[in-house]
Order: structure tokens, then sequence, then C-alpha cells
């Protein structure tokens, strides 16, 4: 195991050196100038101070050399600056990290506490009512864009009836305060949710009929196992690799954030960073996202790959 | 420096305070009978975070809200008459040969941490500024004798800048006369004075080493003392800053304990936190003024801005040749309807205007012998046709040169205004003949398109919101001022306007009638040139918590700072 996860490693070298080399050409052959952008909309700049401070950035140096640059940088961790915040990228990101994965993570957990078992209930009830409305809440989940859902979200339970917040992460003088945290994650975590409670129970739901119908199964009924057990103990494990592969980008997610469902909510999380620095054409904050998004993907497949063998032990990871 | 008057500058030129016109009941006045109860919490919203709280290194609007509370300047605008006044200092003046500006502080100013606030305070702000490599602020000093060699290290301070009488009075020498000087002085970081004493620790400026600056410290993002009414507390990235009530302030310790600007993702995310109470007070939209009106808990202000949307020319594109023709942009002036725009896409919350002159500039706005441009397809088909330009079979007029009138207009998105304003005017030039290709982009894509590297653009729709209260708008229409970066994005050159606007800006003759008629003058020039069509002046609108008393914000002041420790709320 330890040498398949060492390989899996070293065969992502060359992908994230990729992944650099893509991301710095892209925005250094993007008609943007680095320098106009710190600048913003500031008038009354110098054609010297213009000069100098392409100079400090080295963008007068040639591409290879302004490369191998960047690339001994991203190395210690240093994305340099951003240009519309003027501080490290990592300190701004770090900053905003924590308020992400607490909604990630949650909206995470309450998909997968939520959509699991409505899977296994409408296997388990196949052709039923029960099935059918699990089935017809889970198209519908699917089918309802995030954007409209939050904003319906904040509109009723916001605005008219108040028992929601509007938004943020707690009310002002109550940053400590636990349960008024879990009051204003309550339709953020849900709307971020949603799209797991629709997808995950019909993942479940097929694979499930489909083990539930093989010989082993069987078996382990007419061996008399009840039929709590023979779900939980042996179905229900194989049946969840397609949900292991659903999950396989969920650390992108957990460091990504939710572009749309922290705009909504208005949390300060690193995808509402992420989508101001692409509308300020914050380059740093750009890479560094997608640099350290594609390095959590590619170890989230390997995650992935290892679950595989944990939960189906049919399956062997082999270096 | 304009962006700076446009936020803290002065003219009360108020429209209507819609607090007296609407369904939420009478306006607030100043003054009320109750007695003032002090405590409680002020939250005002944002759209953004500050990029600094170092009013050196920054020019944006929004990091401005955050260092305006704690950062002073030595003048100000009064709220309801727009003359310049005292803040920081009590009396100020410009000597007979316009050479010499002298300030003098008031008694007893102190810092919140007790430390007194002297001349010092000022040189040493002027000071970072002329050896920031990254602000855009030293054209403030760019006629004080000595910056230029202070900020080439030839001299390790500004000679021009001398305090005296143990730190009262500040006097400030100049190479020429500035008719701006006194108010462009006054304020050395477009956004208050820095606390010295704190600051020295990491920008020492007795030093002839240009390579040390303040522009990366700290305490940029946590300001150490405050002269304004507001101590800084934390400040929690995305979400929100925290200040205490200043004891020390100079105009009186605030009544309201604390002072939190809380960071939304938009205007619509801000009409939410009005309508439910999360936020005391701030701006909305046209689209969401009447439903903000009908709110009981609120309170709406609307008065004119400092501003205008325009829709700006290139005479220079080569593939719109007939842009460089007077009489093809007076034709796109009355091609357009600016009243229906008033009307149905901002909903009667601006007014027409028809040249540079803001109408919140009280003093030097005027427009009765101005050319209207009343909306009228007809005459503009023949001043099309009077320039030369024959209609094709398509109903698209051909240039001289044969070429179909056909060409791009910008805009900037997400701007649902700037976006339907381009349909319109899509729609309309069609009907005289001109055919428009509308491009939507990013801010920041429009801005470098539109004033750097060459000339591959049209036009473009887009707001100018920092023309401020004094008349002088040299930078915008001078044509020194037609190069990358700089604010002459129209390319506008007449040498008429230019003589006129040496004089409003370099005298000799600084009086205020001879520059406001100046003004007029070069306003008469750029309505018959039409460079930009001046679309409307866009009105500013402010709802806050009816509870919160002494609440008035002016046309200059419409976070109504002006008297904030003043405000208390109404049990």
């Amino acid at each position: 195991m330890g040498r398949f996860v060492l390989r899996r490693l070293l065969q992502a070298v060359p992908t994230l050196f990729g992944i650099l080399l893509l991301t710095f050409l892209l925005t250094r052959l993007s008609p943007s100038d680095p320098v106009t952008l710190i600048f913003g909309d500031q008038f009354n700049v110098t054609p010297e101070q213009r000069a100098e401070l392409r100079r400090n950035l080295g963008l007068d140096d040639p591409l290879p050399v302004q490369f191998i640059s960047y690339v001994g940088h991203v190395l210690v961790l240093d994305f340099g600056n951003s240009y519309y915040y003027h501080r490290p990228v990592l300190s701004v990101i770090g900053e905003r990290l924590p308020n992400s994965l607490q909604l990630s993570i949650a909206a995470l957990a309450l998909g997968l506490i939520i959509g699991v078992p409505l899977g296994v209930l409408a296997a388990l009830t196949r052709g039923r009512p029960t099935d059918h409305a699990i089935r017809l809440v889970s198209v519908g989940g699917h089918a309802i864009p995030t954007f409209w859902f939050g904003l319906l979200v904040v509109l009723n339970l916001g605005v008219m009836l108040r028992v929601l917040p509007v938004g943020s992460m707690n009310d002002l003088g109550k940053e400590s305060d636990i349960l008024d945290r879990v009051r204003h994650m309550i339709a953020p975590v849900v709307t971020l949710a949603l799209a797991g409670i629709s997808n995950y129970p019909r993942f479940v739901r097929t694979e499930l009929l489909e083990v539930l119908s093989q010989d082993y199964v069987r078996t382990a009924h007419s061996k008399g196992l009840r039929q709590r057990v023979v779900v939980t103990r042996h179905a229900l494990r194989n049946a969840l690799i397609p949900l292991v592969t659903s999950l396989g980008g969920v650390l992108t997610i957990l460091i990504g954030g939710a572009v749309v469902v922290e705009q909504i909510y208005n949390w300060p999380g690193v995808g509402r960073l992420f989508f101001e620095a692409l509308v300020n054409k914050d380059f740093p904050i750009v890479q560094a996202n997608v640099l350290v998004g594609s390095a959590l993907l590619i170890l989230s497949y390997i995650l992935r790959d290892v679950t595989y063998a944990l939960i189906d032990p049919r399956i062997k990871v082999k270096a | 420096m304009r962006r700076f008057v446009s936020v803290f500058g002065s003219m009360a030129l108020v429209v209507a305070a819609c607090g007296t016109q609407g369904p939420t009941g009478g306006q607030q006045t100043p003054g009320t009978a109750d007695t003032p109860v002090p405590g409680g919490r002020i939250v005002r919203a944002a759209t953004g975070d500050p990029k600094s709280f170092n009013p050196i290194i920054v020019t944006d609007t929004t990091s401005y809200l955050y260092t305006g509370q704690v950062y002073y300047s030595l003048l100000t605008r009064d709220p309801k008459t727009g003359e310049l006044t005292g803040s920081l200092a009590q009396k100020w003046g410009l000597s007979a040969d316009g050479l010499t500006v002298t300030y003098t502080l008031r008694d007893d100013l102190v810092w919140s941490d007790g430390t007194p606030f002297t001349g010092d305070d000022y040189k040493y702000s002027a000071e970072a500024v002329m050896r920031s490599k990254r602000t855009t602020r030293q054209n403030t000093f760019t006629n004080v004798q000595g910056a230029q060699e202070y900020k080439e290290g030839k001299a390790d301070q500004i000679s021009g800048i001398q305090v005296k009488d143990g730190g009262k009075t500040i006097e400030i020498k100049l190479a020429k006369t500035l008719c701006p000087a006194i108010e462009n002085l006054a304020d050395p970081t477009s956004g208050g004075i820095l606390p010295s004493k704190h600051f020295k620790q990491y920008f020492d400026p007795r030093t002839t080493d240009t390579s040390k600056t303040i522009d990366d410290n700290p305490l940029n993002m946590a300001p150490p003392a405050s002269m304004g009414p507001w101590v800084f507390k934390d400040f929690k990235a995305g979400d929100r800053a925290t200040y205490t009530k200043n004891p020390k302030f100079y105009r009186g310790e605030p009544l309201i304990d604390e002072l939190v600007i809380k960071v939304y993702s938009d205007v619509a995310a801000i009409k939410a936190a009005l309508l439910v109470g999360e936020v005391t007070f701030g701006s909305s939209t046209p689209q969401d003024f009447d439903e903000l009106s009908k709110a009981e808990s609120l309170r709406g202000f609307e008065f004119a801005d400092y501003g205008w949307t325009y829709l700006g020319w290139n005479p220079d594109a080569p593939k719109a040749p007939w842009l460089a023709n007077k009489l093809v942009r007076q034709a796109m002036w009355y091609g357009l309807d600016r009243k229906a725009i008033i009307d149905k896409i901002v909903f009667g919350h601006g007014k027409l205007l028809y040249s540079a002159q803001p109408p919140a500039s009280i003093a030097s706005y005027k427009d009765d012998d101005l050319n209207h441009y009343d909306f009228d397809p007809k005459k503009a088909k023949a001043l099309i046709e009077q320039a030369g330009a024959k209609m094709g079979p398509d109903g698209i007029y051909r240039w001289t040169d044969g070429t179909p009138m056909k060409m791009r207009i910008e805009t900037n998105q997400p701007n649902p205004v700037r976006e339907t304003i381009l349909q319109l005017a899509q729609d309309q030039y069609k009907a005289v003949g001109v055919q428009i290709d509308p491009i939507l982009e990013s801010f920041n894509t429009l801005l470098e398109r539109i004033r750097c590297c060459g000339n591959d653009f049209e036009g473009w729709v887009s707001g100018f919101t920092g023309v401020g209260p004094d008349p002088d708008q040299e930078d915008l229409w001078h044509s020194k001022h037609i190069a990358a970066n700089e604010f002459n994005r129209w390319r506008y050159r007449s040498p008429a306007a230019d003589k006129l606007l040496d004089q409003i800006h370099n005298g000799p003759d600084c009086s205020e009638a001879t520059r406001n008629k100046l003004a007029h003058d070069i306003d008469k020039l750029i309505n018959e040139d039409v460079p930009v069509v001046f679309i409307y002046s866009p009105n500013t609108i402010v709802f806050a918590n009816k509870a919160l008393v002494n609440f008035a914000p002016t046309a200059s002041q419409p976070s109504s700072t002006y008297n904030i420790e003043k405000w208390w709320f109404k049990k």
C-alpha cells in the first residue's frame, strides 16, 4: 500500500508541473498587464513608477527566467502577493480557508448522512410509494439550481419569516457562540448539501439493488442473518463503490469552497475569494487556487483508490 | 484626490430626503428634543474588504471607507454649504503670491493613544507618500519645494514643508501657483494623516535611502491610533472590521459604543440585511428603492451625486473614423433617448446633464445656455448626412470612404444599469442608421482596453464617480492628459479648453467666482465638442434604520460622518 501511494505521488509530479506551466503561461500570455492590474483604477501613475514596478516584479526578465523564479517560489509555498490586497496570497487564502472548511465538511457530512440512508431505503422499498417519493425528491433536488434554491431560502426563511439569518457566519458579538454559528450554518449547509442529498440516493439505490440480487447476499439470507445485518455488513459495503467514485474530487470542494453558496449567504470563504479574484483578475490568487486545487484533486484520487481497497477486499492496490 | 473628494469632500445639494416623501414617515431632523441615549452599535454595509488600512497605498472607495474612520485630514467641506471648512486645522490660508500655504492646527489635538497630534505627523505622512513605491499620491506634492529631491534621495526631508510653533503651524512652500493647493495639500495621503510615532518604527523618513518605504508593515492592516471618532479594534477578512469609540475625538466622544463595517457579497445581500435590521445603514440601488421605502424600519435618503454615467467616444479609433467628426458625435447625442434611460432604467433616480460639472456642484453647475440635445432621431440623421455619410441599402449609413458605420460599444458586467443602457443604445442607434456591436466584459478588462495600449475600441458606457465639488477638471479634459493611465480617456483635444483648464488649475486668479466662470466656459466647449455623451448624473440612495437619530447624510457626506459623534439609537 505504501509503495502504491508513493508511486502515485511521484506520478503526480509531472502532472503538477504541467499545471504549473499552464497556469503560468495563461497568466503571462493573457492580454492583461499585471502592472496595470496592480495599479487598478489609479491615475497619475508615472511611466517611471510603472517601469519600476515591472522591474520589481521581474516582468522584464525572459519568460523562462520568470518561470524558474515562479517555480522556485511555489516550491516554498510562496505564491507571491495578491494584486488586489497587496499581501501574500497564502495569508489571504489562509484567513478564509477555515470558514470554507466548516461549510464544506458539514455539507459533505449532511449529504452522506441523509443521502446514503435514503438510497438504502429506496432500494429496500423498491417500487413502493416510499421508493417513488425518494426518487422524486432526488430528481427534483438534482434539477433545482443551487443559486435559485439559496435565493429562495434567503428570501422566504430569512427576509420574510425571519427564522434563519440572511447570511454571514454569526451575529455580531456572538463570534464564540457555537449555537449561533450552527444557526448561521443551517441554510448554507443545506443548500450546499442539496446536490449530495439528491445524488447519493440514486447511486446507492442502483448499486444496492444490483448487489442485493447477487448470490452471496442470498447466501447470507439463507444463513438466517437478519435483513439489517445483510444490508449493512454485506451488501452496502460493496454498493458504496460508485459513491466513493463520485466523492473522488471531494478535497477540491473542501478547499475551493462553494462559490455560489458563499456568495449568496455572504460566507467569507475561499469560494467567494476565488470569485472576487476572477472578477478582479487577481491572478496570483487564481493561480494558487488552481494549483492547490489540482494538488488536492490528485490527492483525493489517490485516497479514492485506497478507499476502494478498504471497502472491497476484492480490489487490490498494486504498486 | 478626485475620488477622495467625492467621498469626503462636501457640497450639500440635497435633492430629496425621501423620508419626507415616501411612506416611511417624516425625516428625522438633528437636534431632536429626546434625550440622547448612549450605547449601541452601528453596523455599516460595505461590498468588500479594504486593500489596506494605510491610505497611502490605496485608491479605492471601499478602502477609504475603512481608513476614514481613524485617519483625518486638516480640512473638509461643510456638509450644508459646500465651503471648505476646518477639520484638524482651525485656520488656513494662501499667501498673496500664491506660493505659500499655511495651516494652523486646533488646540489640544491628541491621538486616541494620548500622543499629541502635531505638524510632524503631517510632514511624516507627506514624506511617506514621496518615498512609497506603491502610492499614486505623489502628484499632490509636485509643486512643493524639495519634494522631488526628497523622493530621489537627494535630501533627507522635504525642505518645502516646515513645522513651526511647537508643531501647531504647517507652512508649505510651492514652486508655482496651484489653485486647489489649499484643499489638495490638506490631506497628504488623500485619506488622512498617519500617526508618525507608531509608523516610524517601520519607516524612518530621515534617510536618503530610497529603498526604505512605508509600503509593507503590519500597521497597514491594523491602524495603531486614531484621530477620528473610532479606534480600530479588529479585522476579519471577508467579514467585518470593528471599531470602538474614541474618547479623545476632537469633536467629542461618540454616543454610540461601536462601529462595525460589515462586508456583503453584493447589493442584494445588503438589501436583505437592511430589511431584517442587521445593518444600520447602507447604500442602495434605484431598483430596490421602492421596496426598501416600504419597510417600516427604514428611512431613505436620496441626493445628487458628484458623478455621471456617460457614453465615451474614441476619436482616434481606426475602425470608426467618423468618431473624429464633431457632427457625428453630436448626432450620437441626439440619437440617444436619455430621458427614457432615466425613467425606465434608473426609475427616475437621476438627473439629465449636458456637460461635465455635476449637478451636485451648485456653485459651478449651470445648464441654461448649454445645448440640451433632446432626443431627436431626425436631427441625428441630418447631422450624420451633413458630415458626409450616405444611407446604405441595409439602413446603415456609409461613411465617406464607403465603410458601413458599424462600431463596438463596450461596458462592464455585472452592471444591470449599464448593460441595459447599452441594449437601448444599440436599438436607438440602429434607428438612426448606425450599427452597434455590444461588448460586455469585466470592469478591469474595460479599464485596460480604454486606457491603455492602443486604440482598438470605439465607444464605451461607464461612470465617473470622482468628480468633486472643486470645479477643476484639468486632469479629465486637458490634452496633456491623453496618455496610458491618464484620465483623458476620451482623447479630448481643444486648445481653447486647454487654455481655460490651465487657468482654472494654475491661476493666476484663483478666486471662486473666476474659477466657476472658467468651469462653465469649459462646459460650453465640451457640450459643443461632445467628447462624451453625458447620459445622466445618478442620485445617491442611502437607507438607514429609523431608530438612528441625527443621521442626516448629504451629497458630500453620504455616510453623515460630519456628525457621527452625535448619533444615537432611539429605544
